[in-house]
């Protein structure tokens, strides 16, 4: 095992963090701001969690995937182990406002601390779309706040800690697919701090977060004007303001992609209980997909209350999902191949979960 | 109430700090205008100045340098006046553009100027022997050796002044400054009162003096040859000759008797050391031709009896700095002088040998050893917490910033306590002009984060030209203002920014964010026991372009526990996990507050609540948060 000096070596300093967040906050010698983690002083321990759980070391996917999902059929090699797919839209206009496509989102995260499966949520709130805060919400009318898309990498897992200091126990956590990594792996190396029958895991769709250079850009665009939200709806950014909407191409955009996302071999959080992403052929509707038991009941009372709507997934729009996963998981190989040649070993390249997607047997 | 600096009991004698004997031979003169600028050893003369000024009807100042208040007290020499202007040896340095002219122009009232040496640099950054600066100036030297000397020379000095129009300068020493002797008090001096300056009244500086500048020193070299402060002790014909001044005096005599060779060694202790008594130093070395040289810290004297040697054409062997006989640890030239340092010269020189270093015996039973302390802050100092959080910025921006030191408390910093922050270190000052170079860096691919850091008092001193020359220029750079409301390094003494004088007299306090902006930099102000808000305002302003200033408020915590009751802070015994929190005794080690301690017996932090001020910051840095605070604002 390895602690923070490795974790600073193998991870921070080769530019390899996802920001999930997970290391910090847990203890007082990592410490984070806007989208930078650094471990400010040597701690001397050998045997650090913070580097057991980060989603960038040495991560062991088939294992940490039984250990969650168990035995569930049904595992796609592109979009993960899965029980149904649906396009979901929540259905109370209380509970969307603000959101960006369908609310799925945050209507299951209100539904869950609703119904008492949470007590608690590790959320991610920003004030202008721009500049991301992890909180840790304990009252259903202030997840409110934290809806709509972050597009900007932000620190939302340093939350859980929180969450456990405050004596929170059961806890929900919106995340991207790295965080979700780093929740299940937290869960594996320290089960006491982070139980998984306590834990309530809602992944997002995620193919790259930014960098602040986002922020400084989009600054610049609205020149001077108050940046009041973002959102990127297929292939255009757009930049709104009190004046107004200014668009862009979404290729300004992902010039300011973080380059550690180039290593994230998951597009879909396939570890979630459910996940969630936009379904860009249907404005208004979200993709939500059940994993799990723990999902599968969320999903139940979110019908049950009314809040949210489903229906049946278009076959043809699925194959359009997993051939997008396809290619990120093809370049994402690539990647991890290059730097296992430069000594660093993420994954097991050999397992037939990362075989197949490069060898062509998946369609 | 009576003291020792007021007493008027000609005759009497009295137990006084080397200080003290300075303000009281100044007092006896008749003083009646001092400056200073706070500076150790020197810094008590001026409090002590300025807590008789009432009784004696003498001004006293704390000026905002060395240089106006050398300036301040000329002026007041030309009107006539007494003055006294005191400063350490660094301060010589300040004033020494002022001091240069000084000899040109000469002087009216008597003017004297204390230069406080530090060998050893027991509280500064650097050891130098400001004689040089008497010497390059063309200002006659005077050195006391004992405290008795201290007064009379100080005393004598105003009537030198008076009667060459010449300043004279006193060098003093940490030894002499701050040991303590006997003294033989003497009669107060009437004061007159100032002179109407007329129109052809000047004081000027101009070259075309130069000539009478030299014919007055030739003039009081002649006084110097007869003075009484150079004393000689020995046999008639020494076989060797020791020649030193300052604290060497009592060194020499006590490594003489030490080695019991007074019957074979003479000691000439010069106290009018430049310009030399030229006769008087050669009839002794007439009578014996072996010498060796003892002064603290430079050659001084050395050099200058070696040129006397080479004038008048005489075989004199020397011994001491060159010759490599008187030399500490760090070698000749550098560092203090004491009894070892001098009885290891002279017993190599005489071939006697000496008694042993290790003749003092330790009784392991009662004798305690003196545990090994970091140089570090204060418990609840304001200046640890503003290095932790400038450290935590600094790491998480993860770009290497770099922090250009200066001179204060927070000099500490640079050591263990401030996490080796500093990357520079000069004089008063010296941090900013570096910042607003380094500033200016990025188009040779300099692209590291740049920071100065500075105190208040530090700020008023030296670093408005500074941050002008860095704001004029548009260099990048953070000046981190370290405002702990005192000048407190020397002793809380006040500053422009308390507003308050050394009489005591309460005016306006000047506003550092007030002269800041005026100057055109974007200002804001942390207070820096808000560890996180202030390591994110740190974060947030080195990402910008342009001079950014932060002013890190807080009271010193030495002078708020002066205030009232201190906060409390205690660790809650339940929650400290102890070792088993994984935090690595964080408090202790990592925070390194000195009122953080472990108590081995428990397992367990602990505040030892005799030495803790009540900052509270261990409190929001605790993991467990484990750590209480009761009653800070």
């Amino acid at each position: 095992m390895r602690g923070g000096k490795e974790l600073k070596e193998e991870v921070q300093d080769k530019g390899f963090c996802t920001l999930c967040g997970l290391c910090v906050g847990r203890c007082p010698y990592i410490k984070s701001l806007e989208d930078k983690i650094a471990v400010v002083f040597p701690c001397g321990i050998e045997e650090g969690k913070c580097y057991a759980a980060c989603p960038r070391t040495f991560t062991d996917w088939d294992t940490v995937e039984q250990q969650v999902l168990g035995d569930v059929d049904g595992r796609d090699p592109l979009i993960g182990r899965y029980t149904q797919v649906w396009m979901a839209r929540g259905i109370n206009p209380e509970l969307t406002r603000g959101t960006q496509d369908g609310g799925t989102v945050t209507t299951l995260i209100r539904t869950a601390m609703a119904e008492g499966m949470i007590e608690g949520a590790v959320l991610t709130a920003t004030s202008d779309g721009l500049a991301p805060q992890a909180i840790l919400v304990t009252e259903a009318g202030e997840i409110g706040k934290t809806a709509g898309s972050k597009y900007i990498a932000a620190t939302t897992l340093q939350a859980l800690h929180q969450a456990r200091r405050t004596g929170v126990e059961k806890v929900g956590i919106v995340g991207r697919p790295c965080q979700v990594m780093g929740v299940r792996k937290y869960q594996t190396v320290v089960p006491e701090e982070c139980n998984q029958d306590n834990t309530l895991v809602i992944g997002l769709f995620c193919m790259w977060a930014l960098s602040y250079g986002f922020r400084d850009y989009v600054r610049q665009e609205a020149g001077g004007q108050e940046v009041t939200g973002i959102a990127i709806p297929k292939g255009e950014l757009q930049i709104k303001t009190a004046d107004g909407t200014i668009t862009k191409s979404v290729e300004e955009a992902k010039q300011f992609a973080r380059s550690a996302c180039n290593l994230c071999w998951d597009v879909t959080s396939e570890l979630a209980d459910i996940s969630v992403g936009a379904a860009e052929f249907a404005e208004g509707w979200n993709t939500l997909i059940v994993r799990s038991e723990r999902g599968w009941a969320l999903l139940g009372k979110a019908l049950k209350a009314g809040v949210l709507e489903i229906k049946e997934y278009p076959p043809a729009m699925l194959q359009e999902l997993r051939m997008a996963a396809l290619g990120k998981k093809r370049r994402v190989v690539a990647e991890l191949n290059r730097i296992q040649n430069e000594g660093t070993s993420m994954v097991d390249l050999t397992s037939p979960r990362f075989k197949s997607v490069v060898e062509g047997e998946v369609n | 109430m009576q003291s020792v600096l007021t007493i008027n009991e000609p005759g009497t004698q009295v137990l006084m700090m080397g200080n003290e004997a300075i303000t009281r031979g100044a007092l006896e003169a008749g003083v009646q205008f001092c400056s200073s600028y706070p500076g150790s050893p020197s810094a008590e003369i001026l409090s002590f100045m300025a807590a008789t000024a009432k009784t004696f009807g003498h001004y006293a100042e704390w000026s905002t340098n060395e240089i106006v208040a050398i300036e301040a007290a000329t002026a007041a020499s030309f009107a006539g006046l007494r003055a006294l202007c005191i400063m350490k040896q660094n301060g010589a340095n300040v004033a020494a553009d002022f001091l240069m002219s000084l000899g040109l122009s000469g002087c009216r009232g008597g003017l004297v100027v204390v230069f406080a040496d530090d060998p050893e640099s027991h509280s500064s950054t650097n050891e130098f022997d400001s004689r040089n600066l008497a010497r390059w100036a063309e200002l006659p030297l005077l050195e006391p050796g004992n405290f008795q000397e201290a007064k009379d020379m100080t005393k004598w000095a105003f009537e030198l002044s008076e009667q060459t129009q010449t300043p004279v300068i006193i060098r003093s020493v940490t030894r002499i400054c701050h040991g303590r002797g006997n003294v033989v008090l003497g009669d107060f001096l009437p004061k007159k009162p100032a002179n109407k300056l007329g129109q052809w009244d000047k004081l000027i500086a101009l070259n075309p003096f130069h000539p009478y500048t030299h014919q007055k020193l030739a003039k009081i070299r002649e006084i110097f040859e007869t003075s009484p402060f150079n004393t000689y002790t020995g046999p008639e014909n020494p076989e060797l000759l020791i020649l030193t001044s300052g604290t060497g005096g009592f060194y020499s005599q006590e490594a003489v008797s030490r080695l019991g060779v007074a019957d074979r060694v003479g000691v000439l202790k010069l106290g009018t050391t430049c310009p030399l008594p030229a006769k008087l130093v050669k009839s002794y070395l007439e009578k014996c031709p072996r010498v060796l040289v003892v002064e603290e810290v430079d050659p001084f004297l050395e050099h200058n009896v070696m040129v006397l040697a080479a004038q008048k054409e005489m075989l004199v062997k020397f011994f001491g700095k060159a010759s490599g006989h008187i030399k500490g640890p760090g070698g000749p030239g550098t560092g203090e002088l004491n009894p070892d340092v001098v009885m290891d010269g002279l017993s190599a020189v005489l071939g006697v040998a000496r008694p042993s270093r290790n003749d003092v015996v330790v009784d392991p039973e009662k004798d305690i050893a003196i545990p090994a302390r970091d140089l570090t802050f204060c418990a609840g100092c304001p200046h640890r917490a503003s290095f932790f959080a400038t450290k935590n910025a600094l790491e998480i921006d993860g770009r290497q910033g770099v922090v250009m030191g200066d001179i204060g408390c927070y000099t500490l910093g640079g050591a263990k306590a401030g996490h080796f922050l500093l990357s520079s270190l000069f004089c008063m000052g010296g941090g900013i002009g570096m910042a607003s170079g380094m500033g200016k860096l990025e188009q040779f691919g300099f692209n590291q984060p740049v920071l100065a850091m500075a105190g208040d008092s530090t700020f008023f001193h030296a670093c408005l030209p500074g941050l002008v020359n860095a704001r004029w220029n548009n260099s990048k750079m953070l000046f981190l203002i370290l405002d702990n409301e005192a000048t407190a390094m020397t002793g809380f003494q006040p500053h422009p920014g308390t507003g308050q004088t050394a009489m005591g007299e309460k005016g306006a306090p000047f506003s550092i964010e007030g002269i800041c902006q005026a100057m055109g930099a974007d200002v804001y102000i942390a207070d820096p026991y808000d560890v996180a808000a202030t390591t994110e305002k740190i974060y947030e302003l080195i990402q910008q372009p342009g001079v950014k200033v932060l002013i890190l408020r807080r009271t010193c915590a030495l002078v708020q526990s002066r205030r009232g009751p201190k906060p409390k802070v205690w660790v809650d015994q339940e929650k400290c996990l102890g070792d088993a929190c994984g935090c690595g005794r964080f408090c202790s080690k990592v925070f390194g507050c000195p009122a953080c301690i472990w108590d081995a017996a428990a397992g367990k932090a602990r505040i030892d609540e005799v030495v803790c001020n009540g900052c509270g910051v261990c409190a929001s840095l605790c993991p467990q948060g484990a750590i209480q605070l009761e009653g800070r604002d």
